[in-house]
């Protein structure tokens, strides 16, 4: 080893440099730790996917048994639910039930995994209405429940479609063979 | 204060418990931060790259058995971490001279050479020194690799290790003696 070495050796620590944003890096840190830690569960787009669907199944179900509001008033009636979010929340649930009636008014047919389906609980609106329930105004959680009605008003409206395509194909078959 | 690195702790680690998290980052944050200013130079890249590496400290800690030391086995993830940023600025490691691999590794020229240089000037002088000839020279003065790590670390030969560590003294030692001259 030469002086040379031996100097810089000795002397390393002079050669440090200061971490003047050693707490602003570990900030950033914290917030990728939290963010891998916890995916809060009304983000996974598939368990919104299912959440809603299973809703629709309770809410088909309401076909037989129309003019409950019983929906529409447990959101409302959280304490610290804005006016606006509610406002917002019985948008849907009207348009909803309008969509559900026009359905029943229809007398389509619903598939039995419809109707399997409504037999099914809704975890996921539990869920949310307790994380409601504690965070009123976390605009995460009133986000993931208006995409979540989102999501359940544009099923409705799919299956609704099918359901018309389906009754339009069989009228049509049931026509042309009668007039065969 | 040292930390104590029991199983309780790294369980809490496993679990990404944020306290345990933030303990580990404080312990360790300045001396590896100083690894990657070392190799990085830029004070963003360094910062960036620390970031990262502590990311895939926290993410593989279950890979961290505690027959050997947690400081060695952070170090080794922050120093590749660093290096592998160094490469993706498509820094090419030709600059390590070929011709000069398996030249004389003996550093004998300089045994009785005295130094009046202060640590400003040959900080100055090595953030000079082309980037492959200060990476080799920084992971052998400071971070006390050996040449076969350095040549594993950086996918080198272990004789371009010893010639670039060769040439970067002697390049340094001119950029002093030229700033010497220079400053009168």
């Amino acid at each position: 080893m030469d002086n040379f070495e031996k100097y810089l050796k000795e002397n390393k620590h002079e050669f440090d440099v200061e971490f003047t944003n050693k707490h602003r890096v570990w900030e950033n840190l914290e917030q990728k730790i939290a963010v891998k830690k916890v995916i809060p569960i009304w983000k996974n787009r598939w368990i919104q996917f299912a959440a809603a669907a299973c809703l629709v199944g309770v809410l088909v179900l309401k076909i037989a048994t129309p003019n409950s509001t019983k929906n529409m008033t447990t959101i409302c009636s959280i304490d610290g639910v804005s006016k606006e979010f509610c406002m917002q929340i019985n948008e849907y649930e009207t348009d909803i039930q309008s969509k559900l009636i026009s359905m029943d008014s229809t007398k389509l047919e619903i598939p039995k995994e419809v109707e399997q389906e409504v037999n099914a609980d809704n975890p996921m609106k539990v869920i949310l209405l307790n994380e409601l329930k504690k965070n009123p105004n976390n605009p995460k959680i009133k986000d993931a429940i208006l995409k979540y009605y989102k999501a359940k008003l544009e099923l409705i409206e799919r299956i609704e479609e099918v359901l018309k395509k389906q009754d339009k194909q069989i009228k049509n078959e049931i026509s042309s063979n009668n007039i065969s | 204060m040292t930390l104590i690195i029991d199983d309780i702790f790294l369980g809490k680690l496993k679990q990404k418990d944020v306290l345990a998290c933030k303990q580990l980052y404080m312990q360790y944050a300045d001396a590896m931060y100083n690894i990657c200013r070392r190799i990085l130079q830029n004070q963003t890249e360094a910062e960036d790259a620390l970031q990262d590496g502590f990311i895939k400290i926290f993410e593989n800690i279950h890979q961290f058995r505690n027959e050997s030391s947690i400081g060695s086995w952070i170090k080794q993830i922050i120093t590749n971490t660093c290096i592998n940023s160094l490469k993706k600025k498509k820094i090419s490691w030709q600059e390590l001279d070929e011709k000069s691999e398996g030249e004389s590794d003996s550093e004998s020229d300089d045994k009785d050479d005295k130094f009046n240089f202060s640590i400003e000037q040959i900080k100055n002088a090595i953030e000079q020194l082309p980037n492959g000839y200060r990476v080799v020279f920084n992971l052998f003065m400071f971070e006390n690799y050996s040449h076969v790590e350095i040549a594993t670390l950086l996918e080198i030969t272990e004789s371009t290790s010893k010639s670039q560590l060769f040439k970067a003294k002697n390049k340094l030692k001119e950029i002093l003696v030229q700033s010497n001259n220079t400053h009168g």
